[in-house]
């Protein structure tokens, strides 16, 4: 193994390491969006508790924020495997019911615009 | 097509028949490796890149695109997985490690071993085939999540692809 062999691995280690900081590290979850069939379909904000109905190409998935969560309440599929893995709360995190055609991704808070109501200068 | 005097110049029938044994060496590791389940989707050892690089090393590159790509072209015919989405992914991880690996040739040749070609090489190939799945199959930021996951799979992959392939050049 030569130098050059031993500094393609380090780099791979460190590619890979950089890749799972940015996609698995995120910080706290603001913003839930929904996509219907790949598109992005609605966004909503996690502060505010409530229950959206989303109509999918199977049926109405049913989902629910509360307490900077959320989650698949009810879907019209077989397995419940979008119900089955729960709350989502970190930026980065997602779910999908793949028999409906809907998926869930929550992004960060966004420091200016979205973490305050108003900001003075 | 006559035969060539010079002892680094190949004739044409004879690389003909060097690609041509080399590529179905290359079809039957990767028809048997494809019988043996992985733990993964989309992960396997790999293990026919082997006589791509092995190639790569003793005739340089443009037979190892031959032995590749057509490795890829003949499996996919075998195993019936011609131009479906399998067949898709595995062309374009093909492509892409075949040009990093023209790339590493070119430019850092004398610092590689057999074993830092196949580590690129793998890294190449599943970069290209995240790529290509994000682009065509699942175009969900999701799938960056799963990149360092596969990144990282191919680079230990591809280390243990470049010591058994070192293992067979030395006994050449």
């Amino acid at each position: 193994m030569t130098t050059g062999d031993a500094i393609v691995l380090a780099c791979g280690l460190l590619l890979s390491a950089w890749l799972g900081w940015q996609s698995w590290v995120g910080g706290p979850g603001g913003e839930v969006i929904v996509f219907v069939n790949a598109e992005r379909h609605a966004s909503w904000p996690l502060d505010q508790d409530r229950q959206i109905k989303v109509q999918g190409v199977k049926g109405a998935s049913v989902i629910q924020i509360e307490g900077g969560a959320v989650r698949f309440v009810s879907s019209p599929c077989t397995h419940k495997l979008c119900i089955r893995s729960g709350w989502l709360r970190r930026a980065g995190a997602a779910t999908a019911c793949l028999p409906n055609q809907v998926s869930l991704l929550v992004t960060g808070v966004k420091s200016i615009g979205q973490g305050y109501d108003a900001i003075n200068f | 097509m006559t035969p060539s005097t010079s002892k680094l110049q190949l004739s044409q029938a004879h690389e003909d028949r060097l690609i041509a044994g080399f590529t179905a060496l290359a079809v039957a590791i990767h028809i048997l490796e494809a019988a043996f389940p992985s733990p993964l989707p989309g992960i396997k050892p790999g293990l026919a890149n082997i006589i791509t690089l092995i190639v790569l090393l003793r005739y340089g590159w443009r037979l190892a695109i031959w032995v590749g790509l057509l490795r890829v072209l003949v499996s996919s015919l075998l195993l019936g997985t011609f131009l479906t989405p399998t067949f898709i992914l595995s062309f374009s991880g093909q492509l892409a490690s075949l040009l990093v690996l023209g790339a590493a040739w070119l430019l850092m040749r004398r610092a590689l071993s057999i074993v830092g070609f196949s580590m690129l090489a793998a890294m190449g190939h599943i970069a290209g085939q995240i790529t290509i799945a994000w682009l065509l199959f699942i175009p969900h930021p999701v799938v960056w999540q799963l990149a360092p996951l596969l990144l990282a799979a191919a680079l230990g992959l591809g280390l243990v692809s470049g010591i058994i392939a070192r293992g067979v050049l030395v006994r050449l």
